[in-house]
């Protein structure tokens, strides 16, 4: 047994556990702001090691953690030891311990700041400042000699360079902080800018606390102020959690969840070896359970949330994924149409030429059959170079290179021309084509004439088409209140449903009833329509009482100031 | 190996191997052989040991 072979005892305690402790001797502070801050550092460190071994602020952590863990134990050594040999052990012990928390808590610091390693100059230069505690360490410059009456040693010059060094570091990590702050450093957004600050904050003052009680404790003798250097880890921790759950710090939101429960189950469960009274035991037992099930529902719950994060970012990708395709094939697509409407359209024009040039009789007269047939040829062609005409325009607008020449004009005489030329088409149907201007004051827009004719076109067009007998009205009135000018297309046709109406302006879209007055058209007419006229900061809509109950088109543009 | 690869390893085997060394070497001297300088009244302190300056 080591108890029987160490033959110097301190002369203030008297062996009980083990022969080589006594608890009486410490105050009943100790165990509960040592063992449980020790166990809750150690804890979340190997949570945090655990969820990447191979992260650097990951392993500096738990290095501090562990540097921390192993200097509580033996400064709780310290205090319950009696044989004098196990004292000065853990005193020879000390200094080194005391380094490796600066170095570590330094490096940590930095590593989570700058996302980098130290670079070889910055660790040459620790280690210069280091080196004389790692050279005189095994010295009387460490230990000088000890005190068997007070059970202490008594500390050489070399922790006097310590005070320095750990002075040293907090300044450090001062000017790091304020580095940070004043955006000398590059940091990759605002929040991590954020979570920089807090964390190098945390260690600065973990730091100052933990130095400053053992430097107090140590230089008066009252060891009793050591008592309160751990308080500065827990506060190191604290602000450790908000950042982990706060900015997902280390994606560990469930593993400083379990660390978290874990570490207050242990510590309620470390109660029934302290509490004495059977009432203190069935109240502990009773705050336990409630731990273990508060616990159990908690970490539950952070699994869920964590599940469904982890859905919604999946599925984001994939959408995003998918959309990018979609786009492509959308591109290629336009791409494809462009080419093919273009090859289509130059012989087109060449069939359109000559089949117009041959019902004129440019040629030579033909039989009454012949003519017939070339005036289906020149009909269809005409039909043909519409619907090209059509490709190619969505093929423009959906690549963005159409172009509007915009330009300021009187909507009310453009329609009206308009209506005069469309006339003879529509009587020629048996139609009664009307326009009538109910405009009070001057109708001037900015618009591309061209484009904005062939857009009322398309819709008299149209109402011709759908339009079996009766009439077709086209008002232009305007707004002056709301500055705006309106084109009312009003016919006698076969109407539409409500549902036809919402989605007729899609692309490819044709009323159901479509095909049973007119069976040429694209679909796109519409389509093609409202967009230019939205280019053009203009509107169009539609409506209908019901099918057979005819339909109203209405063509909404600003007024020019 | 680069500079920085060796400085890296360096500082490991300083830092872990101080830790072992002095762990084992204080518990050798100081716990199995109870070699130190101790004394129980400040008349006891050994001659060769100059109080004063610490």
């Amino acid at each position: 047994m080591l108890s029987e072979t160490l033959q110097l005892a301190c002369t203030d305690a008297t062996p009980q556990f083990f022969g080589l402790f006594d608890t009486s001797v410490a105050p009943p502070l100790l165990f509960y702001a040592y063992i449980p801050i020790a166990l809750i550092s150690l804890v979340v460190g190997i949570f945090i090691f655990i969820k990447d071994v191979k992260g650097r602020s990951n392993r500096l952590f738990f290095l501090l953690a562990a540097s921390f863990t192993l200097f509580i134990f033996n400064e709780t050594q310290l205090w319950i030891s009696v044989p004098a040999a196990l004292v000065y052990f853990g005193w020879s012990l000390s200094l080194l311990l005391l380094l490796y928390i600066h170095f570590f808590s330094f490096y940590f610091a930095y590593s989570f700041v700058y996302g980098r390693d130290m670079t070889p100059f910055v660790k040459v230069v620790i280690f210069c400042i280091a080196s004389p505690v790692i050279l005189l360490l095994p010295t009387k410059f460490n230990v000088s000699i000890f005190d068997l009456d007070a059970c202490e040693g008594i500390t050489g010059g070399l922790w006097y360079y310590y005070y320095f060094v750990s002075c040293l570091t907090v300044t450090a990590l001062i000017g790091l902080t304020l580095t940070t702050i004043f955006h000398r450093i590059k940091v990759q957004d605002r929040s991590s800018k954020k979570q920089s600050v807090y964390l190098l904050v945390a260690t600065a003052v973990f730091l100052t606390i933990f130095s400053a009680s053992y430097s107090f404790g140590e230089i008066t003798g009252a060891f009793e102020i050591n008592l309160v250097g751990p308080i500065g880890m827990l506060f190191f921790i604290g602000v450790l959690a908000y950042l982990i759950v706060q900015y997902q710090a280390f994606d560990i939101k469930l593993a400083a969840t379990q660390a978290l429960v874990a570490t207050l189950i242990i510590i309620i469960g470390s109660q029934f070896f302290f509490v004495e009274s059977s009432v203190n035991q069935v109240l502990v037992g009773v705050t336990f359970t409630i731990a273990c099930i508060g616990g159990y529902f908690l970490v539950k719950s952070v699994m869920r949330e964590i599940k469904q994060r982890e859905q919604i970012e999946r599925l984001a990708k994939d959408l995003a994924k998918a959309n990018k395709r979609l786009r492509e094939l959308d591109q290629l697509k336009t791409e494809f149409v462009s080419i093919a409407s273009h090859q289509l359209r130059s012989p087109l024009t060449a069939i359109r030429g000559y089949a117009s040039m041959l019902v004129d009789g440019d040629f030579g007269t033909f039989p009454e059959k012949a003519r017939d047939a070339l005036m289906r040829i020149d009909e269809s062609s005409r039909f043909m170079a519409i619907s090209i005409d059509d490709f190619l325009n969505v093929s423009r607008i959906e690549s963005g290179s159409m172009k509007y020449e915009i330009s300021n004009f009187s909507l009310a005489d453009e329609i009206s021309r308009l209506v005069d030329d469309l006339r003879p088409a529509a009587v020629k149907r048996g139609l009664v084509l009307t326009y009538s201007s109910k405009a009070e004051t001057d109708t001037h827009v900015s618009a591309d004439v061209g484009k904005l004719r062939q857009v009322v076109q398309n819709v008299i067009d149209n109402a011709m088409k759908y339009t079996p007998k009766g009439k077709i009205t086209v008002t232009v009135a305007d707004d002056a209140k709301a500055k705006k000018v309106r084109i009312i297309v009003q016919d006698t046709g076969i109407g539409m449903s409500e549902e036809t109406a919402a989605k007729l302006f899609g692309k490819f879209v044709r009323a159901s009833n479509a095909n049973t007055v007119n069976v040429h058209g694209t679909g796109l007419g519409l389509y093609l329509a409202k967009q230019m006229l939205e280019a053009m900061h203009g509107t169009i809509t539609a409506s209908s009482e019901g099918d057979g109950k005819g339909s109203t088109f209405t063509i909404e543009l600003p007024l020019a100031h | 190996m680069t500079l920085k690869k060796i400085i890296d390893v360096s500082l490991i085997v300083v830092l872990g191997g101080l830790f072992l060394l002095t762990t084992v070497v204080s518990w050798y001297r100081l716990v199995v052989h109870e070699d130190f300088t101790y004394f129980t009244s400040e008349e006891d302190v050994p001659d060769r040991f100059d109080f004063s300056t610490y």
